[in-house]
């Protein structure tokens, strides 16, 4: 046992971070099992990152509308796939919630991983995919409730894209 | 005073999420393990749970009042 807090947290070479959104009053929130902070999942050797992901939002909070991987980067000692849930509003309950806010792309160089990435700017990025999603893959377009097309229409589409 | 029995003592966690427990060794281990597989996807074991915990200090016990 230690003197001080060794806090529980995830570990392993893949890692998954997951931004959960849903609308409020026709604004997108970030929520989720660690309120609006990135909600980290440990994937095993053997395990489909999508499968995990589906799988602990299913149980945790309830049938999610879409998963989707929109990035990954190199961080933590591992390498960190990021996921964009959307869940319906009432899947909320009284879990934290807190608006998104808008923020500049973390850009690569020509060949290079950008030298920092916020959290802000993955949330901007996995947004922006889910903005082209909406218009380029019919499974989610019919999948999102037809609201999210308008609200995501201020985010610039842009296809997947590796971010470090 | 004497310390209380292994087992018995009272014992926290907290997850690098912001989660945190309390009690005594056995629900503290459960409620964490529980917490990291099923929140997090990451099974941990009782020794490695113990290996994140600290011990958390009894409260002074209060002479109860008309005591002799």
């Amino acid at each position: 046992m230690s003197d001080l807090p060794i806090p529980v947290d995830v570990e392993g070479p893949v890692q998954a971070e997951v931004f959960v959104v849903w609308l409020h009053d026709g604004r997108i929130e970030l929520t989720g099992a660690c309120g609006s902070a990135p909600w980290m999942l440990e994937i095993g050797a053997t395990e489909h990152p999508v499968d995990v992901v589906s799988r602990i939002v299913r149980d945790a909070l309830g049938e999610p509308i879409v998963v989707h991987s929109t990035s990954w980067r190199r961080d933590r000692d591992a390498v960190i796939l990021s996921f964009v849930v959307v869940i319906d509003a009432a899947l909320v309950g009284t879990m934290a919630s807190a608006p998104v806010g808008r923020s500049d792309l973390a850009r690569s160089e020509a060949t290079a991983a950008p030298r920092e990435i916020e959290h802000g700017q993955v949330v901007e990025h996995g947004l922006r995919h889910l903005a082209w999603l909406v218009h380029d893959d019919p499974v989610v377009a019919a999948e999102l409730p037809a609201v999210w097309a308008t609200v995501l229409a201020g985010y610039v589409p842009e296809p997947f894209r590796a971010l470090g | 005073m004497t310390d209380p029995a292994p087992g018995l003592e009272t014992i926290s966690t907290s997850c690098a999420c912001g989660w945190t427990t309390t009690g005594d060794v056995d629900s503290v281990v459960e409620a964490t393990a529980d917490h990291a597989i099923r929140i997090h996807n990451m099974p941990a074991t009782r020794e490695q749970i113990i290996e994140r915990a600290v011990r958390v200090p009894a409260a002074p016990t209060e002479p109860g009042e008309g005591a002799a």
